[in-house]
């Protein structure tokens, strides 16, 4: 009966948040936005997951592309500003408008030669 | 005549004494060679033999080489007398207070009978740090903030100085003041993040260490979300021959419930809980399948270090005074576990982060009153505790 319970919310949090998605270790991980948050930084949108884990996102992405693979056709292709390079494989992109920030980043990572593709999320580090 | 046999009745009085004598305690954990010679020589005085020749020889070359050793690693820093994870503490109202297992140790100062980390740099990524620390900053090389971009690492005034705090576990120098590290020749490189912090500031922390040519990283902190960004550069590090350690949590619970994903459960690190003064698990201390390993950081009773506050405004009974503090949590067991492989890295710089990890799993001490299965694992304990001496003289060995 849990079980069944917890599916049942679990599906029903994916069909409302069908377009606010990630892939962690190829699985989409959904959020909800958490509009109370939204004032407090005008720069950042807050997210929970199905867990209320919170997440930040900005207009920033993080691709990790495969060696030799180079960025400039995804830039072209999703009309992104390169922001930096971090080391050998690690591109941080600038997207056009922050509310497309789930959809092209879940885009670029199924293109070929990219590694992972997420927002660059603001998380809390816990001390411990 | 008379003088000579006098002398000699109390040369072998005191002789005899000496094996039995103090604290039982303290002589029963201190498994040194030196002292178990010294207990057999006490035992058979009256017999001067070849064998008893060679060892008194052996006692002669520890003797020198401790002599040797000693201006790098000082006993005489003030609160070694109170640092149970490096050895059984001198200060025997301490141990009373605190009721220190003899066993509670990670075995450090017999460790630095062989290295004391030199030629190693490690890096931490923490959340502030008093670089001008009488203790720390001789070992200090570099420091970086990865939001400013800047050099800057230290605290706003009223912040807890948790990087201080860890970063005095690993390489508070030798210096007859205050703590001792447990890789007090080692150097570090200190990386100042944030508490709420973007997974490119992360990365780019990670990348600075990269560089700068860390062996090992210390990071006692945890997100229980980690993005597959992050964790696919430590699985680059790794890939390099870094080796990165994560302390598991304080809340006492399993991170294999479904909602963590943290990183100190990543295949490619060491994932360090807390083993306590009195010899067992510390009872805050996270646990799962793809925890490591235990080290001291007490229960009662944390691990001496160094530390950094605004005057001695902070309520906190376990300070000694405003540069010192008993610091625990897998917070400090996670530096342990740092210096530690720092240790190994330094008499052999060429083992690989998979045999590091491999090393320490197979040499640790089965502590608590449990049961391990056939692979040595206990969903509690982890493999056990860590064990310096072991560790060290197993990576000495592969070379």
């Amino acid at each position: 009966m849990k079980h069944k319970y917890s599916f049942l919310l679990l599906f029903a949090f994916t069909l409302l948040n069908a377009e606010n998605f990630y892939y962690q270790n190829g699985n989409k991980i959904y959020l909800q936005p958490l509009k109370t948050q939204k004032s407090i930084n005008s720069d950042i949108d807050y997210f929970v997951d199905q867990y209320q884990r919170k997440l930040g996102t900005t207009d920033e992405i993080i691709v990790q592309l495969n060696k030799d693979v180079k960025i400039d056709k995804i830039l072209s292709k999703y009309s992104l500003s390169l922001i930096r390079a971090v080391g050998e494989s690690f591109y941080l992109l600038r997207i056009p408008n922050r509310d497309d920030i789930f959809i092209i980043s879940a885009q670029i990572y199924k293109e070929d030669g990219v590694k992972s593709s997420n927002p660059n999320f603001i998380k809390q580090r816990f001390m411990r | 005549m008379k003088k000579n046999i006098l002398l000699s009745v109390i040369t072998f009085w005191f002789i005899g004494c000496s094996g039995g004598g103090g604290s039982s305690d303290i002589n029963n954990t201190t498994p040194t060679e030196y002292q178990e010679i010294t207990d057999d020589i006490s035992n058979n005085n009256t017999n001067i033999d070849p064998i008893q020749k060679e060892e008194t020889e052996k006692i002669e070359d520890i003797e020198e080489k401790q002599k040797k050793s000693e201006p790098s690693v000082s006993t005489i820093d003030p609160f070694r007398k109170y640092a149970w994870h490096i050895e059984y503490p001198s200060d025997i109202d301490f141990i009373d207070k605190y009721n220190i297992d003899g066993q509670s140790s990670a075995k450090i100062s017999e460790a630095w009978e062989i290295t004391q980390g030199e030629g190693v740099i490690v890096a931490i990524i923490d959340n502030n740090f008093d670089v001008t620390h009488e203790d720390l900053r001789d070992n200090i090389i570099s420091s970086y903030y990865s939001v400013t971009k800047t050099s800057d690492v230290s605290k706003n005034i009223f912040d807890i100085s948790h990087g201080t705090s860890t970063t005095g576990l690993i390489i508070a120098s030798s210096n007859s003041l205050g703590s001792l590290g447990v890789a007090p020749k080692a150097k570090i490189i200190v990386i100042k993040d944030n508490e709420y912090i973007s997974d490119i500031d992360t990365i780019e922390a990670f990348d600075y260490a990269q560089r700068n040519g860390a062996k090992v990283i210390n990071c006692s902190w945890g997100t229980n979300n980690v993005s597959d960004g992050v964790a696919n550069k430590i699985k680059k590090l790794y890939d390099d021959g870094i080796t990165i350690v994560f302390a598991s949590g304080n809340e006492a619970n399993s991170l294999d419930r479904p909602w963590i994903n943290d990183e100190s459960e990543l295949d490619w690190v060491i994932g360090v809980g807390s083993s306590n003064e009195y010899n067992t698990k510390s009872s805050y201390s996270s646990y799962g399948s793809n925890i490591d390993i235990l080290a001291p950081a007490g229960e009662k009773i944390g691990v001496v270090s160094t530390n950094d506050l605004f005057g001695d405004m902070q309520d906190n009974t376990n300070l000694l005074n405003s540069k010192y503090i008993f610091f625990e949590g897998t917070s400090a067991a996670s530096p342990i576990v740092t210096g530690i492989v720092a240790l190994m890295y330094s008499v052999n710089p060429n083992i690989t982060p998979k045999q590091v990890r491999d090393i320490i799993i197979d040499k640790a001490q089965k502590i608590g009153d449990v049961s391990y299965d056939s692979n040595g694992w206990n969903e509690l304990y982890s493999y056990g505790k860590i064990d310096a001496l072991a560790s060290v003289l197993e990576a000495k060995d592969l070379n």
